[in-house]
Parts: C-alpha cells; structure tokens; sequence
C-alpha cells in the first residue's frame, strides 16, 4: 500500500514489523494514534524506549526485570528450595499465569539443539548448577517442552545432577508429545505442575 | 478390499503447469505428449498429494513454479463410494498444509497412508545401479505407508542423527550429550529395525514370486534385509564407533545404513543379470510393493507408471497391464510419448480408459471411450 503521507508510510512499515501485523492492522492503528490524544503518543513512544533501555535480565534466574534481581527471586515469600527451570520467558510467564506454582524460576534460554547452534554452552546451565548448589535447592521441576530436544536437555542436566540429593520432576505429560508449552491452556499446565512425576533417565 | 481411484486434479503453479486441471473417470488413464510437456509432473503432482513429498525434485521447492509464491494441489479421492477431497499448498517461505475435506491435518503421520500409491518410473533402474540410499527409499516409502509408528519412529529418528550429526562438528564434543543422543538413536532405531525385518520375510518372498510369473523364467531371485545390526546389537556398534565419529564429524553407524541385497542365483543381480531379466527384476521389486501395501491396508494403491515404453517391449507392457489389472486395482495411471502405441498395445484390455494428451503443461484434449 502507498499512503499519500510518507510519515504515516513508515509508521505503517514500523508496525508491519510486528508479529501478528499486517499492513491493514498497522493503518488502522496509526489511524488511531492520529486521532486520539497527542500525550498519548508521547507516553506510547517514550514508555517503548525506557522499555528497551532499561530492562534487565535478573542475574540469579534471567527473567527480565526492572532492577539486578527480579521481583520473583525478591519475593521471600516464595519457596527457595524448589526451582521449576523453563527454555523462555513465555514458558515462565505461561507457569505464573496458573498460579499453582509457589518456587522460583531458571530460564535455560533454549534447549539443546546443535542444528541451531545451541550446545549445553549456550544454555544457563553452570548458572543453575550454582545455585543448586549454593542455595542448597531441593528439588528441580522441568518444565520444559515434550520435544526431542527438551527431553535431551532434560536428560543432559539430570545426568550432571547424578548423585545429588535432589528430586527431579518433570511436568505430567497432559501435554501430547510435540506439543510445546506456550500454547497448553493455563487449566491442563496448571493441573500438570501439580501431577509432576518424578523423572528416571 | 478398498480401490482407490484419483477423480479430479488441479495443479496451481506446479512445476510447469501454471493452471491446469482435468477429470478422470476411467480406471486407466493414459497420458500421451511429447517429452518435456509436463506428463512426469502430473504423476509427481498425484505423488505429492499422497506422501506430501515430491518423487522427483531432489529439493522440494522445485516443485513451485519459477518465480512464483506457492504451489496448490487439488486431488478427488474415491474408494467405494467414499470421496475424500485433498488440497497440499506449499507457500516457498514456509511449510507444507494438507487438508482433507477442508480440515488440516496436525500431524502429516495421520496422512502419510491414507491415500497408498506406487509409482514406477525410469529412475528405479537406481535400485540397483544407485547407492543403499535409494534402495532405503523403497523400504521406508512402503513400510511408512503401512505403519504410522514407523513413520513416526523414522522421522524421529532422523531428527536425533541430524543433531548428532550437528553436533559432533560442533567445538565442544560433550559425552555427555552423544550418550544422550545414541540412546534416542537406539530406542527409535530398535524399533525401526525390528519392522524392517520383519518387512523383508514377506517381501523376499513376494519379489520372487512376481519374478517369476513376469519372466517365465528360473532364475533364482533372493531379496535380503542387510543390516549392522544382523551381527552386533545397537550399543556395542555405537561405543565402537564413537572414536571414529568425532574424526569424521558424523554418525557412521547406525539403520540409515542399512541395505537391500539383491541376489540372482546367488549371485549380486548387478553383476550376472541380463537386461531383460533387470527390468523384470525392477518390475518385481515394485510390484511387491504394491501387493504388500494392498495386503496390509486392504486398500489397492494407485499405480503410476512413468515412461511405460522407456522400459519395456510392446509384449511385456501387455503383460505387466494384464499382471496388475488381474487382481483387485484401483487405477493406474501412465505416461509415454506415443498415443497410438499405447493404444495398440492395450487396446485389447477390456478397462474403461481416459486418454490424456498434453502440451506445454496444458491438457489440450480429452475423451473418454470404452476402447
Ligand atoms: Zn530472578
């Protein structure tokens, strides 16, 4: 589409680039902006760029957060001796949104996959490995996708694990296999944290 | 005993046909056309709708038209009075989607099966001059048809070998992580090899017996499963191979190198076979398929037969026509270059036939007759 007005063209373009946008949606919502209040825009664009500037990866289990540790890891109330270690942030969100899970989070930032370029390396798993052993952590909850891959991951970190008082668990497969988390509804993710079953290799 | 039988067809910027369709009544239906024309892509184009894979093109987006943003296949299915409507489209940026009467398949295993076919084409002379590969090819495309598990089992399987594969030309080579990946490797693998060898039992004796009943020969025909894991088990064959992995940066053992021996009078078929008793051994090979496939899913697949001539004399096309056409069939659907020798050769055949003829991916002209 070619508008009259190159600043709206490039605002087009600007949200096209967003997941879910298409040239239709990204006119509409720039019509929108241009109608409504100008403060809003300004509140739109500056709240974007302090997001990109300031957020912050918690540097005990790599959620995004405002400051150096998150909110999560903060909250004392929380149980500090069961981690439930997740691939992403969608997955981590996914788990909270059920409300059924009371301990702390590791996001590993992917599962294994040499394919694409991720070895054990590439994954934060020396970081959870410390804080088991720091924190003295209990027990470990995989919630990690039934996939190939996530099952090698899970199978990886078990086997550094051998040896150590520690329960591990995976998620209860209400999940078909092949199916990835983010797209399990809250009921039957929430209903499977609580039935995890302990994982033999 | 179902017979399946292709209706209708519609390609959409498949290879070269840029719009093209046509209805099938008869349950032979022969192509006629020049070499180049387009009939070998209207076989692969009927292949692709049943196994969602091209026959042809090493590289699947090959089968979208140059210069084009996705290819579309629309297939009329009908076995006993049951039609299926079946549409494959293949954007170039992104994945295959198949639906079946306008409902997307989740898993292509659900599929993979449903509409059995077996094509025979000048390429299968591969079998025997080509690599294990191909002869691998025929095993899986069979036994995937038949056997959902096995379909699943091998796509897995291959997955796990391509990250091993990846993975030990990767920097940092964990143990660890190949123990991990050989596990898998065996779990689907056992399996994988179990139903293999099970599959030749039956088709050994298949092929030969086809043989026979083709040439009129006697030659003694022996169909082998030939497989590592004959000798050793799973885990022995992968820990003595690990040292010689990490130097060649892959996996060099393991079912993706299992093989077919063919055997003439005990002897390899390659090296003591006349030419004529090849392309009855090729035939064989492919009709078994076809019989085993039937058998197992009491559903006759469809038959392609590309280039009829390019193999066979006048005498044996009638023979194998009549061969295939004998028993429960559902349809078979052929290609070669000249109309009136394909009409003069199985003329004599009492089946209601179509009678295609194409030119410059185009179907210029049909009838229908009861020749
Ligand atoms: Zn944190």
């Amino acid at each position: 589409m070619q508008h009259s007005s190159l600043l709206v063209q490039e605002t087009v373009n600007n949200f096209t680039e967003l997941p879910g946008i298409g040239p239709k949606s990204a006119l509409r919502l720039v019509l929108y902006l241009l109608k409504s209040d100008p403060e809003y825009a300004k509140k739109l664009g500056s709240s974007i760029i302090e997001l990109r500037d300031k957020i912050k990866s918690c540097k005990i289990c790599h959620n995004i957060s405002d400051d150096e540790v998150c909110s999560i890891c903060n909250d004392s109330r929380r149980e500090e001796h069961v981690l439930c270690v997740v691939e992403n942030l969608r997955d981590l969100m996914a788990i909270e949104d059920t409300r059924q899970f009371r301990g702390r989070y590791h996001i590993l930032g992917g599962v294994i996959s040499p394919i694409e370029g991720v070895g054990p390396e590439e994954l934060h798993i020396d970081s959870l490995l410390e804080r088991i052993e720091r924190n003295g952590v209990q027990e470990i909850i995989m919630a990690i996708s039934p996939t190939i891959d996530g099952d090698t991951t899970i199978f990886y970190i078990s086997k550094l694990l051998e040896g150590k008082e520690i329960t591990i668990s995976t998620i209860a497969r209400g999940v078909s296999f092949g199916g990835a988390l983010e797209y399990t509804d809250e009921i039957t993710l929430g209903r499977s944290i609580i039935s995890r079953i302990p994982y033999n290799s | 005993m179902k017979r399946l039988r292709l209706t209708h067809l519609e390609m959409i910027q498949f290879k070269n046909h840029e719009k093209t369709s046509t209805d099938l009544q008869g349950r032979l239906v022969c192509i006629t056309g020049d070499n180049g024309m387009g009939k070998t892509n209207i076989l692969d184009a009927i292949y692709v709708l049943c196994m969602s894979k091209s026959y042809i093109s090493f590289r699947q987006a090959d089968i979208i038209q140059n210069d084009k943003d996705f290819t579309r296949l629309v297939g009329s299915f009908e076995r006993n009075g049951d039609k299926d409507l079946i549409t494959l489209k293949y954007p170039r940026n992104g994945t295959k989607i198949i639906e079946k009467n306008g409902k997307k398949y989740t898993r292509l295993r659900d599929h993979i099966g449903f509409l059995p076919v077996v094509i025979i084409t000048p390429d299968d002379v591969q079998l025997l001059l080509g690599g294990s590969a191909d002869r691998r090819t025929l095993l899986d495309n069979t036994l995937c048809q038949v056997d959902r598990d096995y379909f699943t089992n091998l796509s897995q399987y291959n997955y796990v070998l391509k990250q091993r594969n990846s993975f030990l030309k990767s920097d940092i080579i964990d143990d660890k992580v190949l123990d991990i990946y050989d596990s898998k490797l065996i779990e689907f693998g056992k399996q994988i090899y179990d139903k293999r060898k099970q599959f030749f039992s039956d088709y050994a004796e298949t092929v030969s017996k086809i043989y026979a009943k083709i040439s009129g020969e006697k030659e003694d025909i022996e169909v082998t499963y030939k497989s590592q894991l004959n000798d050793q088990d799973f885990a022995t064959l992968f820990q003595g191979a690990r040292e010689k992995d990490r130097i060649l940066q892959r996996t060099t053992t393991g079912i993706h190198k299992d093989d077919m021996d063919l055997l003439m009078n005990k002897h390899p078929v390659k090296s003591v076979a006349s030419q004529g008793q090849r392309k009855s051994l090729l035939l064989s090979l492919k009709i078994a398929q076809f019989e085993i496939i039937k058998t197992q899913l009491q559903v006759s697949p469809l038959i392609l037969l590309d280039d009829l001539f390019d193999k066979l004399d006048r005498h044996r096309v009638a023979h194998l026509i009549q061969l295939l056409t004998d028993g429960d069939f559902g349809q078979i659907i052929l290609t070669d270059t000249n109309k009136t020798r394909v009409k003069e050769t199985i003329g004599a055949i009492s089946i209601d036939a179509d009678w295609l003829e194409i030119s410059n991916g185009q179907i210029s002209n049909y009838e229908y007759s009861n020749s």
